[in-house]
């Protein structure tokens, strides 16, 4: 009885094996994948146009070898049994045919891409321009930082008091300066108050507005920072006759500070990449000096010269902020053990 | 401690009501507390036993009543309650230990801060205190790393470390596992011999039996009966203690 049933499932087995092998749909052989290959580099060597302004019949061709192309990748790279090197083949092969369409067919100036975008003699020039840039954009980061770490963490304070009336104007600070965007409050301090008799220099009416915005952004950490110690800390530093301020010096902020630490690292990250705004009120910060000289200069490797520091300065600082906010959760995920 | 100290009133709370908004917690809570008496406080769940003891440092605000604290009353408009609660160690039920110090840091925090002793004295005085409740060795460890057993014993050990003339325990041991229990038991029978004025919400029945002088029973925000651990537990008359003591039991 046993030997039947089994020999029974064996039977149902290989038939299954074999429908699955019969149900390989046409598409997915192999033969019908290198067959699409070969006439892909067919099409590709007689029917696509060669370079020169183009008619409307070579863009169709363009687009219809883009369309079979993406095809033929699609068809390998959803089908499970093709292996996993062959689909990062199709991944490299879409980038390489991609990167080759466009430098044939766009009507870029390739060769003097060197001499346009990597002019080390055009970059020589503006050095000294750029230097003084990135000198002010790194005054105009730090000092919004400080601005707003200091007013942040008040407003954080007096907002922990519960004062109806004290929490209702910092709520209104805060809404009101994160909805404003930095380039209005900028204008408005730069260009507006001036009128009124309150004139600052271009680069504290900088400071002053990416301040007030980040200023708010740090209270609203602060204060999740604040709300994440529990009511138990607070009491048992009451109980041991610990006044207000020696509660929030003692017990309170050291282990705020812990949790905001991340949170507070990526709001100074947007706000040192938000200090760009200031070239908008005549402040020669890096990107300000990069235009200039390039309008100078008649050459935009200056710019791209900015642009490849900003990268620099920022790169590091965005996966340090996720480092800091991964190593975070991992030891909050210990401490709950 | 003499005999004229025995009978020296430590607290005395007269008519105390605590309401949250519809709820009323405390009805009318009055009652004496002696030098060196180890008061249990037992009742249901609900029936005003934490917020009682917590009422009684102003934890939490009471509605109404007046309590005195060694004949100070602390519920008057010019006293500095953070003054009375440097007299009154507080241990919870959740330990409350700071994460962000060691063992000895936590013990120091506030002898220092408020009494303002200096380092070396504020250490010496918490290396004493650790060797009280068995921990030396775990002086420098924080409190992440300590057991719930030794975070409670360290607990005890802070509030000890204000020299307060009083105790209040807020089931110190409800969040313990059963084999940790009986450490944080020893550590407070201890102090019970050494004549601390203690008030203890708690439903250790062994330990009340053994170390309290007297058990206040509390159900409905009213002390329902208040006697000596036999009397509560051997002779109860009231029919709330004696279906309390009949579910625990």
């Amino acid at each position: 009885m046993a030997k039947l049933i089994s020999s029974q499932t064996a039977v149902t087995g290989l038939s299954d094996l074999k429908s699955k092998i019969g149900h390989i749909p046409i598409t997915r052989r192999n033969g019908f994948v290198y067959g699409f290959l070969s006439v892909l580099i067919l099409y590709g060597f007689l029917l696509l146009p060669s370079r020169g302004p183009l008619g409307t019949i070579d863009l169709g061709r363009i687009a219809l070898f883009c369309v079979l192309f993406l095809i033929w990748a699609m068809i390998i790279f959803t089908d499970e049994l093709k292996s996993e090197k062959m689909k990062t083949a199709i991944v490299f092969s879409l980038f390489i045919v991609a990167g080759w369409l466009y430098y044939q067919y766009a009507t870029a100036r390739w060769g003097e891409m060197g001499f346009l975008f990597f002019n080390v003699e055009m970059i020589q020039k503006a050095w000294p321009t750029l230097v003084e840039g990135f000198w002010t954009t790194l005054f105009l980061a730090f000092g919004a930082a400080i601005m707003s770490t200091i007013v942040g963490l008040l407003l954080a304070v007096f907002r922990s008091f519960n004062n109806p009336v004290l929490n209702f104007f910092i709520i209104a600070y805060v809404d009101f300066f994160r909805a404003m965007p930095i380039i209005v409050l900028m204008m408005l301090i730069y260009y507006a108050l001036p009128f009124m008799g309150i004139s600052l220099s271009a680069i504290m009416s900088g400071i002053l507005a990416l301040g007030l915005n980040s200023s708010a952004y740090v209270s609203e950490i602060f204060r999740a920072g604040f709300l994440s110690i529990k009511k138990g800390q607070i009491e048992a530093a009451k109980a041991l006759g610990l006044n207000g301020l020696q509660t929030m010096r003692l017990v309170i902020l050291p282990q705020a500070f812990r949790v905001v630490i991340p949170p507070l690292v990526g709001n100074y990250v947007a706000s040192a990449k938000d200090t760009a705004l200031a070239s908008s009120i005549s402040i020669i910060e890096l990107l300000k000096a990069g235009l200039s000289q390039k309008s100078l200069l008649a050459n935009p490797s200056p710019l791209i010269f900015v642009t490849v520091l900003y990268l620099v300065m920022f790169l590091p600082l965005t996966r340090f902020s996720g480092y800091l906010e991964k190593k975070m959760k991992a030891s909050q995920r210990q401490v709950r053990l | 401690m003499s005999e004229m100290n025995q009978s020296e009133t430590m607290i005395e709370v007269v008519d105390l009501h605590k309401r949250f908004k519809d709820l009323h917690v405390l009805n009318g809570v009055s009652t004496v507390v002696k030098r060196s008496e180890v008061v249990a406080i037992m009742g249901p769940s609900g029936s005003g036993k934490s917020t009682f003891l917590r009422c009684l440092n102003r934890l939490e605000e009471p509605t109404s009543g007046r309590i005195y604290i060694e004949g100070v009353d602390i519920m008057a408009p010019y006293i500095d309650i953070n003054r009375v609660r440097t007299e009154i160690g507080m241990v919870f039920q959740s330990f409350n230990l700071f994460p962000h110090l060691t063992a000895i840091e936590n013990i120091k925090l506030a002898p220092m801060s408020v009494r303002k002793i200096s380092n070396k004295e504020a250490t010496d005085r918490g290396m004493a205190l650790l060797e009280k409740v068995g921990l030396v060795e775990k002086a420098t460890v924080y409190p992440e790393q300590l057991s719930g057993g030794q975070q409670q014993r360290v607990a005890i050990a802070r509030a000890l470390a204000m020299q307060p003339q009083i105790m209040f325990f807020d089931e110190p041991t409800s969040a313990l596992d059963p084999e940790m229990i009986g450490e944080v038991l020893d550590v407070m029978r201890n102090m019970a011999k050494e004549g601390m004025t203690m008030m203890v919400v708690s439903h250790e029945m062994g330990f009340i039996r053994e170390a309290a002088d007297r058990i206040l029973f509390l159900a409905d925000g009213l002390i329902v009966e208040d006697g000596t651990p036999d009397q509560i537990f051997n002779h109860s008359q009231h029919e709330r203690t004696i279906e309390f003591l009949g579910k625990i039991l």
